[in-house]
Order: structure tokens, then C-alpha cells, then sequence
């Protein structure tokens, strides 16, 4: 049995669907049709923000280290004013990031976020991503693999993450 | 709307059984035959992820989860987490400095038949390492 939407948080899932598309567009201009100027944004490879100027200006560091980043939506839930999203984001290295030289490497890397909506717009976001890993296979950390075998951490050497697709 | 509460319950309630240490009584919420997802690796069933636990409490043992938001819908739970402790023992193969560290996760759970089959863990490793091996 499928119990009836609610109207609001299936809007909110389908306007962060929307804004995913647009960041993959790079049409970055359009911001603003989908976050308030003032948003809070906590943690994450964003880093935080809460002064006004900067959340036009929030994903430029990575458009610049990553250009042709593109970011999969592989789950998302709503519930209340919230929506919380499960992406995987690639890209390859071709700029500065996190002070490392462009690499050229192919990445690809967990980017978890939490959104809250207030009338329609995001006006604050958590975001976790798995900048351990990316340092990682960016090869700029130094890491005891044999160590972190066991938390996953670079113990597949393959690319099949599995799993289901969930979106409820 | 029921399965939603009772799921968002369940993820609670791991956290609560993991912040006691009851680790055997994971198996309430977690399924035998689960799958752990992190970064390009994976852990299948719950041996392994009790072992995985175990490596965590050896390096930070009184490493305290604190739920901050929880969000579910159908078979899926999606939870905020901030974990925080004290690093006193070897942790990834660096031994103890007995820094604090501080760090938060947004972790999915798929559930089926009212236990955990599936998480996709995401904690923030990088805070965590940049804590304890900077």
C-alpha cells in the first residue's frame, strides 16, 4: 500500500533533483532559483558558510579542480521540511585542490547531504563527503592501507559499489 | 507511515545499543546478512561489521555517537551523526595521541523486514585523520 505524498516534501525532492541537473549543467547562474542568498551550509567539501556573498561563490573552488565533476543521485528521502540525498560525485582532477596540483586523475567519491526547505529554497544544507578517500586516490595522502583494512577503506580494488537505488 | 517511525526507531536504537557497548544486541537491528558500504570498499554480514566496531573502540573506546537528525521515508532511513571521543589507542595504524576529535557522518540505511540490510556509511574520515595524524 502506498500511503498519499506529501505535496510539499515531494516538491522539495524534485526541486534538489533539479538543482543536481544544474549543477551537471554548470549553470551555476541559476542558483539563486534554488537557494536563498543567506543559506547556511555546515561541513562538507564546501567547507561553511554563512555570510551572504559566499553561497553564490561556495562551489567554484571545486568546478575549478574538478570541471567536468557530475554528480549522481543514487537515493533520496524526505520527510518534513528536510530531504536527504545519497550522490556520488566524478570528475577528474585537472586543478588545484585542497593545495594539491592538478593530478589528472579520474576520482569518484560519496557526497551525502542533508537540505533543509523553507518555502521552496534551501536555506541550509549538511553536507558529508568522502574527502578521505579522495586524497586518497589523489594519492597526496599518506595512508596505511594494510591498517584501514577492514573499514573499506581501499580494500576493493574494483569500482562495483553494489546496492540498490532507493528513493522514497 | 508507520514503517517510517518504527525504521527511524530502529536507527536510533542502534545508536543507543553501540553508545553502551551492547554489541551483541545489534543483531535486534542489524541483519545477519548486511552490507556496509565506505568509500570503494564493502563489509558483508554482521561479524564483520562488530569486528569493524571493534576497531573503532580500540582506537577512540569511548568514541559517543549523537543522533542530530533523522529522515525516513518507505524502506529508507537517512541520519546525521556527529561522534565524538578521545583517540588513546592505535586507530588506523596511528598509534594513541589522545587528541579529541570531533566529526560528523550522514549515513543511509536500507531496511528489510524490519532490520538493517544495507548502510552506506559516509563519517567524515578526513576531519577524523587530519585530528589525529596532522
Amino acid at each position: 500500500m502506498r500511503i498519499a505524498a506529501d505535496p510539499v516534501v515531494e516538491a522539495n525532492k524534485e526541486a534538489l533533483r533539479c538543482w543536481i541537473d544544474t549543477i551537471n549543467s554548470g549553470a551555476f547562474d541559476r542558483m539563486p532559483e534554488f537557494w536563498v542568498p543567506d543559506a547556511v551550509v555546515h561541513g562538507g567539501a564546501l567547507g561553511d558558510t554563512q555570510e551572504r556573498a559566499e553561497v553564490g561563490t561556495i562551489f567554484a573552488p571545486i568546478m575549478t579542480a574538478f570541471p567536468d565533476m557530475r554528480v549522481s543521485l543514487d537515493g533520496m528521502v524526505g520527510e518534513g521540511d528536510k530531504v536527504a540525498s545519497r550522490c556520488t560525485a566524478r570528475g577528474t582532477h585537472t586543478g588545484s585542490y585542497f593545495g594539491v596540483e592538478a593530478t589528472r586523475k579520474s576520482v569518484e567519491i560519496a557526497v551525502h547531504g542533508v537540505y533543509r526547505f523553507d518555502d521552496g529554497k534551501i536555506v541550509e544544507m549538511w553536507g558529508v563527503d568522502d574527502v578521505l578517500t579522495l586524497l586518497v586516490e589523489l594519492g597526496v595522502l599518506p595512508f596505511d592501507h594494510d591498517a584501514a583494512s577492514g573499514f573499506g577503506v581501499r580494500t576493493m580494488s574494483g569500482r562495483d559499489r553494489g546496492g540498490s537505488h532507493h528513493d522514497g | 507511515m508507520g514503517r517510517d517511525i518504527d525504521n527511524a526507531r530502529a536507527v536510533r536504537r542502534w545508536v543507543d545499543l553501540a553508545n553502551i557497548r551492547k554489541l551483541e544486541e545489534l543483531r535486534e537491528v542489524w541483519a545477519d546478512d548486511l552490507v556496509l558500504h565506505q568509500g570503494p570498499g564493502e563489509i558483508h554480514g554482521f561479524d564483520g561489521f562488530v569486528q569493524l566496531l571493534g576497531k573503532f573502540y580500540a582506537g577512540i573506546p569511548d568514541l559517543y555517537i549523537t543522533v542530530e537528525d533523522v529522515i525516513a521515508s518507505g524502506d529508507i532511513v537517512i541520519m546525521r551523526s556527529t561522534s565524538r571521543g578521545r583517540h588513546t589507542g592505535e586507530f588506523l595504524g596511528i598509534p594513541a595521541t589522545n587528541r579529541s576529535v570531533s566529526f560528523a557522518g550522514i549515513n543511509t540505511f536500507r531496511f528489510g523486514n524490519g532490520k538493517i540490510v544495507e548502510e552506506w556509511f559516509n563519517d567524515d574520515f578526513y576531519t577524523l585523520m587530519r585530528s589525529i595524524a596532522g
